[in-house]
């Protein structure tokens, strides 16, 4: 099985371990990820507000430089999924949008027919390699370890998109049981991390993780996984952003990473150094 | 609430005429208060006409929508909302109503809208099949493209997609310890190659070009 890997411009640039633990994870489990030269972000996060046609131009030329490839795109994050699945949507439905972003296409000689898709790598770790070969390339069970899962809202929202998930998620729960783990609901499960929240008042944003955080300590839980580098971000790197406040120490892992660990992988191959939580706590149990 | 009540925010702000599109607005000003013309772009759009044609058009859409069904007022997106819990001042019910009593400007003035994190959660609760987030994504679009509100840090990000094709330069790696390490020291892959600069910034030039158009 062969993809064109689209990181996303988070776990190429910032959140280092998500990439690693994807690349060391994913090639053990026989997926050949082809690298993207010449991609971009997919704009998401920037010119969907300042310049909509230049966002969909964005995820129509990534997409457009995969068919070149003649692959789908393997993803790693929530968004970059989520971007690419409305703008094939929207250019499939808008004829004069799409014939403007063919336009400035044109100008790097590209071309975009819509003829691939788009999956996040829940999907292709669920659906594609499926949970009983997750199951089987386990060395090292993760047992007594009780954990919460954090899918993220863009793994099942807005579900007319036909995201990668089910309204009510399942999948993560799923991958994260075949590494021997167990999985708890909490309250908030399927709550925003807060990460795209941009206010003058940076604190509010904070207040969104914090308490998702505090509700999963509060459930008595070894930690929270995660599946979007976004997610990750939010509730790993900054959960003692703000100072002065009680330290919540709760530890934060990317699925990937704790797929490694299972996998009898080195910490340091699967970039847990950098996760700034007290991760230990999981893999030191 | 329906999409004649929307058209109240074309009043015109120096007598009580109503207009029924921002072009023809922008007519009867430059008609009849021909010595307020200067003000009255400056003060509200910032003097970007073609933007605002092309943003009243989405918000007509996005309203359109909005009024096809009638809210039942469950305030099911509220309790949705992962936000309105912590912050006081957003709540996804309240832009809906305030959109529908055409409060654009009031919206658009204090910078509430972007504490919505585009999670969809509304949706999924909204029993009218109205969701306010289609509407607050406009709102966003229509404060940025006319210079009410752009986060700093996403204006940082669309030069940065311009620069080198990602939304930052590749950080300082830092751990839990604050250890600083080079990238090739922990085997870190090679980034992808950058977009070709001159054909990509010309690309993305031809686009700001159409913008008034999409």
């Amino acid at each position: 099985m062969k993809y064109a890997f689209y990181p996303g411009c988070l776990a190429q640039t910032e959140q280092f371990g998500c990439l690693l633990s994807a690349k060391e994870t994913l090639g053990r489990l026989g997926l050949e990820l082809e690298t993207m030269d010449g991609s971009s972000c997919c704009g998401y996060r920037s010119y969907r507000f300042s310049s909509p046609i230049t966002w969909h131009f964005l995820a129509a030329r990534n997409m457009a430089l995969a068919e070149r490839m003649g692959l789908d795109i393997l993803t790693l994050c929530n968004e970059c999924n989520l971007s690419f699945k409305q703008v094939k949507d929207a250019l499939s439905k808008d004829p004069q949008l799409k014939r403007n972003v063919d336009e400035a296409l044109r100008v790097e000689g590209l071309e975009y027919n819509a003829r691939n898709e788009t999956y996040h790598v829940v999907e292709v770790l669920h659906d594609e390699i499926g949970v009983k070969r997750v199951s089987d390339s386990v060395e090292n069970p993760l047992e007594g370890l009780r954990l919460a899962t954090h899918p993220g809202c863009h793994l099942f929202r807005p579900k007319e998109l036909g995201m990668p998930d089910e309204a009510e998620p399942h999948k993560l729960d799923a991958l994260v049981e075949a590494l021997g783990a167990e999985t708890v609901d909490y309250p908030g499960k399927l709550d925003c991390c807060g990460s795209s929240m941009y206010t003058p008042d940076e604190g509010s944003k904070l207040k969104v993780a914090r308490r998702k955080l505090r509700s999963v300590r509060e459930s008595g839980l070894d930690g929270v996984v995660t599946v979007c580098p976004h997610c990750f971000r939010m509730l790993d790197t900054a959960q003692d952003e703000s100072p002065g406040r009680e330290r919540l120490r709760v530890p934060v892992i990317h699925y990937t990473q704790l797929l490694g660990l299972a996998m009898g992988v080195s910490t340091t191959r699967l970039g847990l150094q950098f996760n700034v939580s007290p991760v230990e706590q999981i893999y030191r149990l | 609430m329906d999409k004649d009540n929307f058209s109240l925010r074309l009043k015109c702000p120096y007598c009580d005429e109503h207009l029924p599109s921002h072009k023809a607005l922008r007519v009867h000003i430059g008609k009849d208060h021909k010595e307020k013309t200067d003000e009255f772009m400056e003060k509200y759009f910032g003097g970007r006409w073609i933007e605002v044609d092309f943003i009243s058009l989405m918000l007509r859409r996005s309203v359109g929508a909005l009024s096809e069904e009638d809210c039942i007022e469950c305030g099911g997106c509220d309790v949705a909302c992962p936000v309105s819990v912590i912050h006081e001042g957003f709540r996804p019910f309240d832009v809906s109503l305030q959109l529908l009593e055409g409060k654009v400007r009031e919206i658009l003035s204090s910078d509430v809208i972007w504490c919505c994190t585009s999670c969809y959660a509304c949706g999924q609760n909204c029993r009218a099949g109205m969701p306010p987030f289609d509407v607050i994504e406009t709102l966003m679009n229509l404060s940025a493209r006319t210079g009410y509100h752009f986060p700093r840090r996403y204006k940082e990000y669309d030069n940065s997609i311009l620069r080198s094709g990602v939304i930052q330069r590749p950080g300082t790696l830092k751990t839990a310890d604050i250890t600083r390490l080079a990238r090739e020291d922990v085997g870190l892959p090679k980034l992808p190659a950058q977009p070709e600069s001159a054909r990509f910034r010309e690309a993305v030039r031809k686009l700001a070009d159409m913008r008034g158009l999409q």
